[in-house]
């Protein structure tokens, strides 16, 4: 395991993209500290920021751990393929980005744009997340791809916009625009959803077990149903540790759309 | 050899290769999703005309389907993955997606894939949707219960077909009273299933015949009502043969059916009846697979 201590609350932002399982392998504390890293829009060295600690006894190999303050710390984990990057605390935005494997864990909250071009792999998140939420690099058509994203609390608004594949599974609120646009995939949200969502769905699911204020006219209800799909979703969701929201994912009512857009998708609410 | 003073004749099964999956069926209910495995595995006993061998493997409880509801576990077998693909189509379009409640899935991990829910999908007519759960791909397509969900593809693997034994008595009664015994014993293992009626054949089969069309006919070698003949293979004291055959998907699995379904009988001694238990065999040049059936039984 190697360690990543921060020494002070940095003035600019810090991209720690390159601080990846894979990058790092075989290279001594003396060596990862001496590698550039992109600060503001500068490159120094991340031995300026960190203290870099690694070999502890009793730890995995390809694990790296973010200690101290890392809200200004964006991009953590991001590119990773395998491994598990944990970070102790709140981490910066972009959090996970075009992640293709391993593990991240983010014990605090995350900040904007968690899991954007995610591809595949596991995040999850203590805390809250930022808006932005799996959605899309600047001129790419889709948002993530693949993958699992597990948020304990609450996300922003625009989660899993454009959201192409995957899950993502929120435990509390969502804000506005939650799916909009979605090409497939699977959103859950424990708690209730934001204005808007799902508005211009074309496939894909959206859950919110909690409910929603309105849903966007242009859906269509199809009354209550119990599909066998949304029992195999709970047991899945039981075996990745979120039990007490797989138990509330009974019949459920099911709102077809984006008809606007003949959108094959749906949202599913409670009955 | 002779066990419980039942004789084991020095022979040996001999068996072919073959493409098997493993398809698993959910329902709302125990009995309809027996039903549903009835119906997809009927007229299934041969590939001389049936174009798939299949059998009930087991009954499924929740807690061992992926859905939670109950279930059955299904063994196909196809002389190539093409025809296995087919005929896995065909029945599962016509007797499953047609059932009321039930779910379909593959059972079996492998790196080999046949089409399961793929060319079904079409019955959606543009309004199925796929889901992605897990690592795995299903369709789900609208029915007038509700949805029909499936799973993507289903697992296949090099398998055996026609492994077997014959059950040889001095009456019908204590022949067939016994193949069952043994068929109960043989259900209790895995990775086979036995795809005749009731998982015995009366009916047992040499290659060729000499009508030029028909490429199998009768065991006239084991038929009682031809011993004395020249050819039989049967003593005076035999009046009824019957046989089990065992599709599985690996050797050892049909290697422990034999070995379950023989002992079975042969805990019954020779006051049940039974005198012998041969094999069927085309005399080792046709089969790439032989069960000795001393070797196994020693």
């Amino acid at each position: 395991m190697t360690r990543f201590v921060v020494k002070e609350i940095p003035p600019v932002r810090i991209s720690a993209e390159t601080l990846t399982p894979e990058r790092l392998s075989g290279l001594s504390a003396a060596e990862i500290e001496k590698l550039p890293l992109i600060v503001g829009n500068r490159t120094e060295h991340v031995g300026d920021w960190f203290r870099v600690v690694t070999g502890t006894e009793g730890a995995l190999p390809g694990a790296l751990e973010f200690e101290g303050p890392c809200e200004r710390i964006d991009r953590i984990g991001g590119g990773m393929g395998s491994g598990s990057v944990t970070v102790h605390g709140n981490a910066g935005a972009y959090a996970g980005i075009s992640m293709t494997g391993g593990e991240l864990t983010v014990t605090g909250s995350a900040g904007y744009g968690l899991a954007t071009d995610l591809k595949d792999g596991m995040i999850r998140v203590g805390g809250d997340a930022g808006d932005a939420l799996g959605g899309a690099l600047a001129g790419i058509a889709g948002g993530m791809r693949g993958g699992t994203v597990i948020v304990s609390g609450k996300a922003g608004d625009q989660t899993g916009q454009r959201l192409r594949r995957g899950l993502v599974v929120i435990g509390g609120d969502t804000g506005a625009n939650t799916g909009a646009g979605l090409i497939a995939g699977t959103i859950v949200t424990g708690g209730k959803l934001g204005p808007y969502a799902g508005a211009g769905l074309l496939r894909g699911s959206i859950i919110g077990l909690g409910g929603t204020d309105r849903v966007v006219p242009t859906f269509a209800d199809c009354g209550v149903h119990d599909l066998v799909i949304i029992r195999l979703l709970a047991r899945h969701l039981s075996s990745l540790g979120l039990a007490p929201i797989a138990a509330r994912m009974g019949s459920l009512r099911r709102y077809a759309g984006d008809t606007a857009l003949d959108g094959r998708g749906e949202i599913l609410l409670p009955a | 050899m002779k066990l419980n003073g039942i004789l084991i004749d020095d022979t040996f099964a001999e068996a072919f290769g073959m493409q098997g999956t493993r398809i698993v069926i959910t329902a709302d209910t125990a009995p309809w999703a027996k039903i549903a495995a009835e119906t997809m595995t009927g007229f299934a006993t041969s590939i001389i005309a049936c174009g798939v061998e299949a059998g009930i493997e087991r009954l499924l409880p929740p807690e061992e389907t992926p859905d939670g509801r109950p279930g059955a576990a299904i063994l196909l077998f196809g002389m190539s993955r093409d025809a296995l693909s087919t005929a896995v189509r065909n029945r599962v379009g016509q007797c499953i997606l047609t059932c009321p409640g039930t779910a379909c899935y593959n059972g079996l991990d492998s790196e080999q894939k046949i089409p399961l829910g793929r060319p079904l999908r079409y019955f959606g007519d543009g309004w199925q949707t796929a889901k992605r759960i897990g690592g795995h791909r299903y369709w789900r397509i609208p029915v007038m219960e509700g949805e029909f969900l499936i799973e993507d593809e289903a697992g296949v693997q090099d398998s055996i077909g026609g492994g077997n034994f014959l059950i040889l008595g001095r009456s019908r009664d204590a022949v067939r009273e016994a193949s069952e015994r043994a068929v109960v014993a043989m259900r209790e293992i895995r990775d086979v299933v036995m795809p005749f009626p009731g998982g015995i054949v009366r009916s047992g089969s040499k290659v060729g015949s000499r009508y030029p069309f028909l490429f199998a006919s009768t065991n006239d070698a084991f038929s009682p009502v031809l011993k004395g003949l020249p050819g039989s293979a049967l003593g005076p004291e035999v009046a009824s043969v019957l046989e089990i055959v065992i599709d599985g998907l690996t050797e050892s699995a049909i290697s422990a059916a034999t070995v379950a379904g023989i002992r079975a009988i042969v805990e019954g001694g020779l006051d049940s009846g039974v005198t012998r238990i041969s094999a069927g065999n085309y005399g080792g040049d046709l089969g790439a697979y032989k069960f000795h059936l001393r070797e196994l039984l020693k």
